[in-house]
């Protein structure tokens, strides 16, 4: 029992995290109409800058705004290059532009960010610095940061998308957008508004994976792409409140399967379940706006 | 005959320009179907298994392999058949991973190892030339056919297409199917040249190599592939060592700069008619 | 004698075209503060595709268009809307899954103040907003809908109002309340573009209008004229 708690503890943390990289990427599909596949890569691209930039100068702030900064700035330069694409509607060119773009920011980590090794963040930043223990049940400072983080950025979300005139905007255009052309309303304003917004969030998450799992390897970045794309299916594409209930059905699942069975399947198996669940539901658990 | 390197080099060559093959008739039809890597894993371990653990003849296993392959995507065309693009994008992908966990983690199969020593096939350079021949030939029939047409339709609109009477279901089954029995195909080749087989040996490296083949070769022609897989290939071998490393990069930004100013690739269709009508005012 | 500067618009040889196929072409206009100018013809005729173009989204291929005094023919459409002009589109145009008030919200956002108070004036004119103020657009009935529309347009606080089929798809006693609304909207000022089907009742209210035949004008002038007309008569008021 104690250790049903603690691996669904651990699967709430995960989940968050999922959560917020699956609104972040719907963010971007409802209003942009852009599928980013290389969100993940700029996630641990971010991580890989911080430690640079906390092994430079040691200053954990610097560290923290430098991995902010360098995932809007990454996100930002992406968007130009789309924007033909989506100009023409070329679904399948955008869908492999934006996988060529992982690509490469992984290999610019596996050959040129020290030397392709995975990197470590030093014990006092990773776990927040402190943890609880109930028996089983370990709960780390920074699992409380990563639940706090995503709530104060959830509501804040919530509060830009319900409450601003430009928030408002964005869902306009995400609900369609042919309207939201005729009211005048700046389309490419909004786009880069997206953009900006899914840069801070990966910034974000980077910052999470960081404290929670403190390593990251060029390979991670696919990977958690990957996760993203998985949730997003799992919860509708499109749908933000799909992700965040996609992002933690995932995160405990993937715990559970981890806590009781032996060997590499965890991944597997999640991947196995998600992609039983696409298939009886195609439309995602809540479906969506598409 | 050639030496050994140069003879690695042309199966190389093949296999890719076959696994793009692969990824190339399903994207014909408006799909984005990764099959043709996990369908190469499993042709490979299935050859490797039985001409290695269970002695059979070489050809046999050959064979199989494709067949094996051309099953296993048979069986999968069911469930993927109705998903989106996006949706077969992700499960194929999906997919790859998960093929490279279950061989990973079987023991009988070499495990994380994976197996050697498996037999190799003399005149792998004919049978090389001889799967390249034929597909060309059959991609190119294809094309000219009605299949082809039918195909060009959904790939431009897939709604319009199945108003007007084309059977996508059954379109993305052929197609499943014949690209996944392609990826086979290389992937015996590969195997029984290698003569070693691992978990990894077919993943997303190869993903990417065969992305760059087809979208900067040429999405609406078979030619594109079969010309460009080779000067892909040969090229970073005469390059130092030193630029090696950057051959990913490389290759990733040639795709963004093709997908930005040739979304279709070098080689398309009114090329290749521009070459050929030049061809003929010069016979005449 | 017309005078320059009291023309809002002034659409000069505008040609718009759809890839090879010519949809409207030569077309001269204008629309003189405080009127209502209405474009009737058949389906297909060419309304439409003025209304789009004047607001941007479709580009002439010829010809200017011209908006208090300035060339707006290659202007963006979210320039166009934070000028002065706004369109109560074809099919209403309306975001079903957001509530009446935020529909409304949408339609000022080039406002920087006194959205509140037209608001209130909104609500003011069609009490059944204001009733409806949380409600999910998609909700409402056609014919709200429709009110719905135009209350957004008000909402920009517009210089011109382009309306596209208003009376569409909604029951005569419908029909009749709208035209009331526009004739409404005239006496408090505004300056509208109706292009409209129901040529009957558009010229009814109108001041002027123009004739629209396989993308060409075949005929303007004051309403009166028109109605009096022996040709526009039999083809478009049922003789």
């Amino acid at each position: 029992m104690e250790a049903l708690i603690a691996y669904l503890e651990a699967g709430l943390v995960s989940g968050s995290i999922y959560s917020l990289i699956a609104i972040g990427m719907n963010l971007l599909l409802v209003v942009s109409d852009v599928i980013l596949f290389a969100y993940g890569e700029i996630v641990v691209i971010s991580m890989y800058l911080c430690w640079l930039i906390l092994k430079l100068s040691g200053n954990y702030l610097l560290a923290f705004f430098g991995a902010l900064g360098s995932s809007v700035i990454l996100t930002l330069l992406v968007e130009p290059l789309l924007r033909g694409l989506r100009e023409k509607r070329l679904v399948v060119e955008t869908l492999v532009m934006t996988i060529a773009v992982g690509m490469i920011l992984t290999e610019i980590m596996a050959h040129f960010l020290n030397a392709g090794l995975p990197i470590a963040f030093p014990p006092s930043v990773v776990g927040g610095g402190g943890e609880a223990s109930f028996g089983l049940i370990k709960i780390a400072a920074a699992d409380v940061y990563v639940i706090l983080a995503t709530l104060a950025l959830l509501v804040s979300l919530y509060y830009f998308l319900f409450k601003t005139k430009q928030g408002k905007a964005l869902r306009a255009i995400s609900y369609n957008i042919q309207v939201a052309r005729l009211l005048g309303i700046p389309l490419q304003k909004a786009t880069s508004i997206s953009f900006i917004i899914a840069g801070l969030m990966s910034g974000v998450t980077a910052a999470l994976f960081i404290v929670t799992i403190g390593v990251a390897s060029p390979e991670l970045g696919a990977h958690v792409t990957f996760k993203g794309m998985a949730v997003m299916l799992l919860g509708g594409m499109g749908s933000l409140k799909g992700g965040v209930v996609g992002g933690y059905i995932l995160g405990i699942i993937e715990c559970l399967v981890r806590g009781y069975f032996i060997g590499d399947w965890a991944d597997a198996i999640a991947m196995g379940c998600i992609m039983i669940i696409i298939i009886l539901r195609p439309g995602g658990i809540i479906g969506g706006a598409r | 005959m050639l030496p050994i390197y140069a003879e690695n080099l042309l199966v190389t060559v093949t296999v890719f320009i076959l696994l793009s093959w692969a990824f190339y008739l399903p994207l014909r039809g408006g799909q984005l179907f990764n099959g043709p890597v996990f369908c190469a894993a499993l042709s490979g371990y299935f050859a490797a298994y039985v001409t290695k653990v269970l002695g059979w003849p070489v050809p046999i296993g050959f064979v199989g392999g494709v067949l094996f392959s051309g099953i296993c995507s048979f069986g999968l065309s069911f469930i993927l058949a109705p998903l989106t693009m996006f949706q077969m994008a992700v499960v194929t992908i999906a997919l790859i991973f998960i093929v490279q966990t279950t061989f990973r983690n079987l023991e009988f199969l070499g495990g994380v190892i994976g197996m050697s020593g498996i037999p190799g096939i003399e005149n792998i350079l004919i049978v090389c030339a001889v799967s390249i021949v034929v597909c060309v030939v059959f991609l190119n029939r294809l094309d000219k056919s009605r299949w082809g047409r039918a195909m060009e339709a959904v790939e431009r609109d897939r709604d319009m297409a199945s108003a007007m009477g084309v059977d996508i279901t059954k379109m993305s089954v052929v197609l499943q199917i014949v690209s996944g029995t392609m990826g086979g195909l290389a992937g015996v080749i590969y195997t029984f040249n290698l003569g070693t087989v691992h978990p990894e040996i077919f993943g997303f490296g190869q993903l990417l190599y065969c992305y760059t083949i087809v979208f900067v070769g040429g999405r609406d022609t078979p030619w594109g592939t079969l010309i460009f897989a080779p000067i892909l290939w040969l090229i970073p071998e005469f390059f130092p060592k030193a630029i090696a490393e950057f051959r990913n990069v490389v290759f990733g930004a040639i795709i963004i700069i093709f997908l930005l100013f040739r979304p279709k690739g070098v080689i398309d269709k009114t090329l290749i008619s521009a070459l050929g009508r030049t061809f003929r005012f010069r016979k005449a | 004698m017309e005078k320059n500067n009291s023309f809002l618009l002034r659409v000069k040889d505008l040609s718009i075209s759809y890839g090879n196929i010519i949809a409207i072409r030569e077309i001269n206009l204008k629309v003189e503060k405080g009127e209502i100018v209405t474009l009737i013809g058949a389906n297909g005729a060419g309304k439409s595709t003025l209304v789009k173009g004047i607001l941007g989204i479709q580009r002439p291929s010829r010809g200017s268009i011209s908006f208090l005094g300035q060339d707006i023919t290659w202007t963006t459409v979210d320039r166009i809307v934070a000028s002065g002009i706004v369109l109560v589109p074809e099919g209403r145009g309306i975001v079903m899954e957001m509530t009446v008030m935020e529909n409304l919200e949408l339609g000022a956002y080039h406002r920087r103040e006194g959205v509140l108070v037209s608001m209130e004036q909104v609500f003011e004119q069609f009490p059944i907003l204001r009733e409806r103020k949380h409600q999910k657009a998609g909700l409402l009935s056609g014919g709200q809908q429709q009110i719905l529309a135009i209350g957004r347009a008000l909402m920009a606080d517009p210089v011109l109002i382009m309306m596209d089929e208003p009376s569409l798809g909604l029951a005569p006693i419908l029909v009749h309340q709208v035209f009331e609304i526009i004739a409404g909207l005239k006496k408090s000022g505004h300056t509208i573009l109706l292009a409209e089907q129901n040529a009957r009742k558009a010229t009814q209210i109108a001041d002027r209008g123009y004739v629209f035949e396989k993308g060409r004008i075949i005929l303007e002038g004051p309403s009166q004229d028109l109605i009096h007309n022996e040709m526009v008569s039999k083809a478009y008021l049922g003789g």
